[in-house]
């Protein structure tokens, strides 16, 4: 595999220090899962970290802080360690196929025009976060999104005008760009997408004519 | 305040300390050295995490873990301190790490990586997990679907205190501006646009300083392997 479209440090540093929203993290994870190089450089923040801690002034806490950590470890049962189960081979990498509950194969899409798709729920609320299947040949949908969109491919390809995203490829699109992909001819396409979540109006009237507006 | 801690998820967990640690056979340790004394007052760095960590995965040594407890907790607390800036807060969680740290000492290999590095993982994963309310996903490097490095002999990773080192020296050549940023980017639960407008540059010029700080701390930092 070869992935020329990878992980910018903006987007490693936020999920390094744990600031990049959930949706954002689960495609950053599923990249890092199929890229080695963008592995080692998660490495080198971790380590800058851990480094940058150490060099902290250190905090003083409670006079008994020791003792209450002590008394807890001593009365508190271990919970034993949960082997993972793991399947022999995988199309989907973790930890994408434990938020879909299964692989490729057991997947439930539902049409949405040329394209099916999945929604895959998280606990931000700033991300909606979907499963892509574009058929062969054919352009990806609702790709006129305003704000950021990050798209990763897992199996198939998809070109625009300019360029060409296959496995492992990760495209970071800001509301600037607009151009129409579109799926190779050869296979579908199956791609994780992270868009801004849809703004949420207060009115009624506005929730009721918002599909209509396209916002 | 009341906390309410959440257990971690079980492989969504620790980021990039899991590459290095294999599942380890359980380790003997022949050498094992613990220190019991109090120390750092004086703001030295703390030396032989991994030697601890290594004593508390293997014997379940709580010699070992008080001394790891008190130099090392007051600055898992510092960490914790600037991410919530709540004092009961960064306590509880504090605890919430210390006590991972002992029940997944065994998942740390010395050979593979940084015990400080582990640890911040750790501790980032709980303040994730209970502060931000959100799962944390990453990926297992035990998964049938990973794609693995294609060097899978290269040399391994500078032993822990020679690649420590390598890392503080790193830091140490950037301009002070520039790991000002890199510290500003993980202990702040902020985003570059915050951070931009506290120091009052343009955004443009926080994130091309960032770009190029992290950019030689790879360079500094990748050949080590």
């Amino acid at each position: 595999m070869t992935i020329r479209h990878h992980i910018n440090d903006d987007l490693l540093l936020a999920y390094a220090s744990g600031n990049l929203a959930e949706g954002w993290s689960l495609a950053v994870a599923c990249h890092l899962a199929m890229c080695p190089d963008c592995r080692r450089a998660l490495a080198v923040a971790e380590a800058t970290a851990g480094a940058l801690m150490e060099e902290l002034t250190p905090e003083a806490g409670p006079q008994d802080s020791w003792e209450q950590l002590k008394a807890r470890l001593l009365s508190e049962p271990q919970e034993p360690v949960q082997p993972i189960l793991r399947p022999a081979k995988a199309v989907l990498p973790e930890p994408l196929r434990s938020y879909l509950g299964g692989d490729l194969d057991t997947l439930k899409w539902r049409s949405m025009g040329t394209a099916k798709q999945i929604v895959i729920r998280t606990n931000d609320n700033e991300t909606q976060v979907r499963l892509l299947r574009i058929g062969a040949g054919t352009p990806v949908p609702e790709h006129t999104h305003g704000g950021r969109e990050l798209t990763l491919v897992l199996t198939g390809r998809f070109h625009d005008e300019v360029d060409s995203f296959g496995p492992g490829d990760l495209e970071d699109a800001d509301g600037s760009l607009t151009h129409q992909p579109v799926a190779d001819p050869e296979e579908d396409c199956i791609c994780l997408a992270i868009t801004d979540a849809p703004l949420k109006f207060r009115s009624r009237l506005m929730r009721i004519i918002q599909p209509f507006l396209g916002i | 305040m009341t906390l309410a801690i959440y257990p971690l998820t079980g492989k969504c967990d620790d980021g990039a300390a899991m590459m290095r640690l294999r599942r380890a056979a359980p380790r003997k340790d022949k050498n094992r050295q613990v220190m019991t004394t109090d120390q750092n007052q004086d703001g030295s760095l703390p030396n032989d995490l991994s030697t601890k960590l290594v004593a508390i995965a293997a014997s379940a040594d709580m010699v070992a873990f008080e001394a790891l407890f008190r130099e090392f907790s007051p600055r898992i607390r510092a960490y914790l301190l600037k991410m919530t800036r709540d004092a009961q807060a960064s306590e509880d969680l504090m605890q919430e790490t210390m006590l991972a740290i002992w029940r997944k000492a065994g998942q740390f290999d010395p050979a593979r990586g940084h015990a400080s590095a582990w640890i911040y993982t750790i501790a980032r994963n709980i303040w994730i997990d209970a502060w931000r309310r959100q799962r944390r996903p990453a990926f297992d490097l035990d998964d049938p679907a990973l794609v693995a490095d294609p060097e899978p002999d290269a040399p391994r990773l500078m032993e822990d205190k020679e690649s420590r080192a390598a890392v503080h020296a790193a830091l140490k050549n950037l301009p002070r501006e520039q790991v000002e940023l890199i510290k500003l980017s993980f202990f702040e639960e902020a985003s570059h646009s915050t951070i931009a407008e506290r120091l009052g540059l343009p955004i443009g010029t926080v994130k091309s300083r960032i770009r190029l700080a992290f950019g030689r701390l790879r360079t500094a930092l990748e050949d080590l392997k």
